[in-house]
């Protein structure tokens, strides 16, 4: 069981120690960026300090959704372990900013419309993401099958994934009440920069969360392989 | 527009909140990541 002892001892490599520690720091750094300098927006106020994490948020989490469909169609390909266990990794982290994305902007809805929420097309669309990922997520702990659990959760993190376009473009598609996308030409630079470095910042830490993550779902499985392997041949299970 | 005054209030909610929620996930990764190693050690005969 040398493999098993391996896994036990399992060390993370190098450049995934380096970034958890760049994380926090990118983090802070682009959060006292954002605060230190840009100045107080004429229609927004010091609010559009809110955007800094909002929208690093939301596109982070499109990011991760992006890795849930990719790794999924290649699960549905290939039927290699790795894929399935990357995507539900992205799925996990892709949620959680999704969720962090919800809250923010309802709290910059309060202060801005007057309201935590409103049936508004981004709203809606963004909620119905992230309800279907809580969906696969469910499904995940529910199935007890590991090939039946990746065939399934595969189709709907394909599907799920494929409502990223429809969030990003309901606001043009739709419009409601969320303003649609600024681009760098509509951005006055200072905000720009502030808003890049936050998005670069929430980056790092969308890689680091996933890596994590999977690497904890991967030494899981493979320990459970391994003994299962063990105990089939009846060999010895102590290292 | 909303009341400028209160906009602080807003602001340190939505930063508060994504702390919270990045070191929470931090956390969940850190137990994640022992219990893991932990069912490799019991599966493996040290548990």
């Amino acid at each position: 069981m040398d493999e098993m002892k391996a896994l036990r001892e399992n060390r993370a490599p190098a450049w995934l120690v380096a970034l958890t520690v760049v994380a926090p720091i990118a983090v802070i750094a682009a959060q006292w960026f954002g605060f230190a300098y840009s100045p107080t927006a004429e229609d927004f106020q010091d609010s559009q300090k809110i955007m800094y994490v909002h929208v690093p948020a939301a596109w982070n989490a499109f990011l991760a959704f992006f890795v849930v469909f990719w790794a999924s169609v290649v699960y549905l390909i290939k039927r290699t372990e790795r894929s399935d266990l990357l995507a539900a990794s992205a799925a996990e982290i892709g949620a959680l900013f999704t969720g962090l994305t919800l809250v923010l902007g309802s709290i910059w809805g309060r202060w801005a419309w007057g309201v935590w929420w409103t049936w508004d097309a981004r709203l809606t669309s963004t909620a119905v993401l992230f309800i279907i990922f809580i969906g696969y997520l469910s499904l995940r702990s529910f199935t007890e099958d590991p090939e039946r659990r990746a065939t399934w959760s595969a189709g709907v993190g394909i599907f799920g994934a494929l409502n990223v376009p429809i969030v990003y473009m309901s606001v043009r598609w739709w419009r409601t009440l969320h303003q649609t996308q600024s681009t760098p030409e509509t951005l006055t630079p200072i905000y720009k920069w502030a808003l890049r470095a936050n998005a670069i910042a929430f980056l790092i830490v969308l890689i680091v969360f996933i890596a994590w993550r999977y690497r904890a779902a991967r030494i899981e499985r493979r320990a459970e392989a391994l003994h299962e392997e063990a105990v089939l041949e009846g060999g010895q299970l102590h290292a | 527009m909303p009341d400028a005054a209160n906009v602080w209030n807003y602001v340190i909610a939505a930063y508060a909140v994504t702390w919270v929620g990045l070191i929470g996930y931090s956390v969940r990764l850190w137990v994640l990541t022992r219990r893991a190693k932990d069912t490799a050690a019991e599966l493996g005969g040290e548990g």
